[in-house]
């Protein structure tokens, strides 16, 4: 295993804004990384950093192998996609192509071949000599991402690249993009604020939080083993439980833990079906509402409020209705530590999927 | 002029009537008259005043001398906006403030100032006469007086187009290995091309005719300094009606092909910057 | 975040750019101001007061206030009419009037004087007719109004239709479909928004006429003490060599001036401070 892109103990200051704190992390050739956290979370300064448009105050950066803190951007074999395109409005989509080429003084015939091949490659034949303002959104992102391409670099690096498209194109672009990188092999790190965006394109998540790096892995990873409160509660829906140990199913744990849960650990029913009674808690359905593929079910069970889904095939809850509330599992909250706990009441044989 | 949309917005008759009105009794009607007059003074009489060899030196002095302080101004006012909008340094804010001096000076304050300034034992003509440099009572000191009065022009449109544009476009061009020179040139200068265009426009416009900070500095000496507006007002003392309306005529002329030429340039960058 | 880190000159040609700039300012802007003043205190500051309290030029002073006020209420009228107009609503060669009413920006104050002398003057078109009814208008205080009014004319109105263009017709739609008439609308709806804009544009517009001296010279006929603005007394006081006169009467439009300038930085500030 080769790491293609090397940070360490970056930081970064802005003013009295910490954006970046001792952020390391690796990233494999060919791998498609995304740069998941809030806005303000640090994830595009760390991208900046990376291409060279910021400078690290501290830290260092190893691309292939080399440092290249103190290498200028444009000659670090980087290709960089903007949030908004950042097209030469004046120059047409072939010159735009061409920019990069031109200013390393490629050979005329060489330049003109690989913008053929890259117009050829986002399927905009025909639209070499319309402007950017004659263009869609979603052409523009791909000419946006052919510029940065035709240099042929070993690193693509994107900041927020759908932000600016509507929703329905967004989603045609995003396959789109994840084959053409796919297909190209080049190594990507994309910065997005969008956990759907993050898991449906990357390879790999790295999460932000305030400047500082949260958890680097695959999407599934992220998801199943939260490592920090931060991820536990920022990345799928969750509910924040001021005290765990009101639950009979986790009575053994200290009083006042904190815990994380997740509507697909819950399983709802009424008093008459058939659920692990022994292992669940008395609650009462405060609101019921439709979300198309299931139904949303809050129930205050105690001083908490917890929200699960349950199936169309069941028959319905109503508001005031008396039920039991299985908790499959949670997410300890321990100091900065999140982990796993699971219902040792069950001792049920059947298996439960979530 | 039809209102095309019905709009729940009372007062539309009322306010565009009033302003066709005031637009034409006070502007249009009065500049009616110069061109009423030149076409009753017939074509005979008027090529003898636009083409005697005084009337034609004021052009060339006028012409000239706008020319060159609204070129100087264009690349002064380049550098200006530039400074202003891109690098931090003491005093900036009153550094920007005052450039909007010449709109707010009167012109005659500005002649004469400008004119003890740049004479022979002025605080600055002394080292440009030393030099043998003749800063006042020439063509150098009329191209002065309208440097000082085109300056904001140029400074005033450059600015606010370079204040918008995106640094992600210098840094897209820097990803692809352009260097500091490359991107100004490819990138920045084209897009400030316009702007550029138009503040030398309206600078040479006013340079034109500007009449009241220049008649101190220029001189007023005839077939070398005198400036059109001022074969005007002699021709006018001399109650030569005829004779300063065949030149305003000419200049008007000039006025509205300026006007043609910064409209044309508006339309055409309106049309690149929906990007 | 910082506005960019990268892609900034090397320092030298930063400052070579901030030196040019400060060297030029400073010859065409500073140095002809600071003449001004110290020409003006030149012989002291009992020659400064008699020039500024003379009887010609306190006579030029109350024709100046009065030829402003006139041009700069009409001017300020029209503006906010014009500005109502091509802003609230559409219609066909909206940019051709634009272009007509900044005509004035690019026309010599010299031939903005010649149209009323062409029009009113000895020779001109109502001549007759105000010959008989004993109407002066050129030489006298209606062709200077008139000169002046041509002369600013676009200054308000160009405040504020950019201005009022920006901030749309919704509001006003809001408060018409409510049953509010078009006073109603306009002075509590546009007025409050436009305020800072028009307050400039008002300054801008006293400044330039109080200042305008080609085209009231060729109306004006310069009679000392009858139809002399300020301008033009400065302009004789100069052509007879009172030098230090000149400049005393000038200082008192230089501060006018600085006035204005100092105004549209507040104005601005309070204009931002307002957005948001």
């Amino acid at each position: 295993m080769t790491l293609y892109v090397e940070v360490k103990n970056l930081h970064k200051r802005f003013g009295s804004f910490e954006a970046s704190r001792d952020v390391s992390f690796g990233i494999e050739k060919g791998k498609l990384v995304g740069l998941l956290g809030p806005s303000g979370s640090g994830k595009t300064t760390i991208l900046r950093m990376i291409a060279g448009l910021e400078q690290p105050d501290s830290g260092e950066i190893y691309i292939d192998g080399k440092k290249v803190n103190d290498v200028p951007p444009g000659k670090r074999g980087i290709g960089f996609v903007f949030q908004s395109y950042a097209l030469f409005r004046h120059m047409t989509v072939y010159e735009n192509i061409a920019f990069g080429l031109k200013v390393q003084k490629e050979d005329k015939q060489k330049i003109k071949h690989r913008v053929a091949e890259m117009i050829a490659l986002i399927g905009l034949d025909g639209l070499e000599k319309r402007y950017p303002h004659q263009l869609s959104g979603g052409q523009r992102q791909r000419v946006a991402f052919a510029r940065a391409l035709a240099p042929n670099p070993q690193l693509l690096l994107l900041d927020e690249p759908f932000a600016a498209i509507d929703a329905k194109v967004r989603k045609e672009l995003r396959s789109w993009l994840k084959q053409m990188i796919k297909r190209l092999g080049v190594t990507s790190i994309f910065v997005t604020h969008d956990q759907d965006e993050a898991v449906e394109v990357a390879d790999e998540i790295i999460v932000t939080h305030q400047g500082s790096l949260e958890q680097k892995g695959t999407p599934v990873e992220i998801y199943k083993t939260p490592k920090t409160p931060f991820v536990a509660n920022f990345i799928g829906e969750s509910e924040l439980i001021a005290d765990c140990a009101q639950f009979i199913a986790y009575r053994n744990q200290p009083a006042g833990t904190k815990a994380i849960v997740r509507p697909e650990f819950l399983e709802i029913g009424k008093l008459d079906e058939p659920l692990n009674h022994s292992a669940s808690d008395k609650g009462v359905v405060t609101d019921i509402a439709f979300r198309g593929t299931a139904w949303h079910v809050t129930v205050k069970v105690g001083e908490a409020t917890l929200t699960g889904y349950r199936s169309l095939e069941l028959s319905p809850l109503s508001v005031g209705e008396q039920v039991f509330v299985l908790i499959h599992r949670l997410y300890l909250l321990q100091g900065n530590e999140t982990n796993i706990v699971e219902n040792d009441l069950k001792t049920d044989p059947m298996p439960v999927f979530i | 002029m039809s209102n095309k949309k019905r709009s729940v917005i009372p007062g539309f008759g009322l306010s565009m009537g009033f302003t066709l009105s005031y637009l034409s009794i006070l502007i249009l009607i009065p500049l009616s008259t110069i061109f009423m007059r030149t076409v009753n003074m017939g074509w005979d009489s008027f090529f003898k005043t636009v083409l005697n060899p005084r009337v034609l030196a004021s052009y060339q002095v006028s012409f000239g001398c706008a020319f060159t302080a609204a070129l100087t101004n264009t690349i002064f006012g380049l550098i200006i906006a530039w400074v202003l909008v891109r690098y931090d340094f003491p005093f900036k804010r009153i550094v920007d403030g005052l450039i909007d001096l010449p709109f707010a000076l009167p012109t005659a304050v500005a002649g004469i100032a400008l004119t003890t300034l740049y004479a022979q034992n002025g605080w600055v003509g002394k080292f440009l006469y030393a030099f043998g440099i003749q800063s006042a009572y020439s063509t150098t000191g009329i191209t002065i007086a309208l440097i000082f009065i085109g300056i904001p022009f140029v400074v005033r449109t450059v600015q606010p187009i370079l204040e918008e544009l995106e640094p992600q476009v210098e840094e897209a061009a820097t990803m692809l290995g352009a260097n500091r020179n490359t991107i100004f040139l490819k990138t920045i200068l084209p897009e400030l091309i316009p702007p550029l265009l138009t503040g030398f426009a309206l600078a040479f416009a006013r340079g034109i005719g500007e009449y009241g900070s220049v008649v101190f500095i220029s001189g007023n000496m005839p077939m070398k300094t005198e400036i059109a507006p001022l074969m005007i007002m002699s021709k006018l003392e001399q109650y030569d009606y005829a004779g300063a309306t065949a030149i305003a005529m000419v200049m008007l002329f000039i006025s509205f092909l300026m006007l043609l030429v910064i409209n044309i340039i508006q339309w055409h960058t309106n049309k690149f910057l929906k990007v | 975040m910082t506005k960019k880190s990268i892609g900034t000159e090397p320092k030298l040609v930063r400052w070579l750019l901030i030196g040019i700039t400060v060297i030029f300012l400073l010859l065409m802007l500073c140095l002809p101001l600071m003449m001004i003043f110290s020409q003006a205190f030149k012989k002291g500051l009992n020659v400064y007061f008699a020039a500024v309290s003379d009887k010609n030029t306190l006579s030029a002073v109350q024709l100046t206030l009065i030829a402003t006020l006139i041009a700069v209420l009409l001017n300020t009228i029209f503006g906010l009419f014009a500005a109502w107009a091509i802003s609230k609503f559409t219609f066909k060669r909206k940019n051709l009037l634009i272009t007509l009413i900044d005509l004035p920006f690019s026309i010599s104050p010299v031939i903005a004087g010649l149209v009323f002398v062409l029009a009113f003057g000895r020779n001109g078109v109502f001549y007759e007719f105000l010959y008989a009814h004993d109407i002066k208008i050129i030489f006298a205080l209606p062709g200077i109004i008139l000169a002046t009014i041509f002369v600013t004319f676009p200054f308000v109105a160009r405040e504020l239709i950019p201005l009022m263009q920006a901030q749309g017709t919704a509001e006003e739609e809001a408060a018409a479909s409510m049953g509010a008439n078009g006073w109603t609308i306009f002075s509590k709806i546009t007025m409050p928004n436009i305020k800072w804009g028009l307050l400039y544009g008002i300054i801008l517009c006293s400044a330039r006429a109080m200042g305008e001296f080609g085209a009231v010279s060729v109306v004006s006929g310069h009679i000392r003490g009858k139809t002399n603005t300020l301008p033009l007394q400065v302009e004789i006081l100069y052509n007879e060599y009172q030098f230090s006169a000149a400049f005393a009467v000038a200082s008192l439009l230089v501060f006018i001036a600085i006035l204005t300038l100092i105004l549209r930085n507040i104005i601005e500030w309070q204009g931002k401070k307002h957005k948001g």
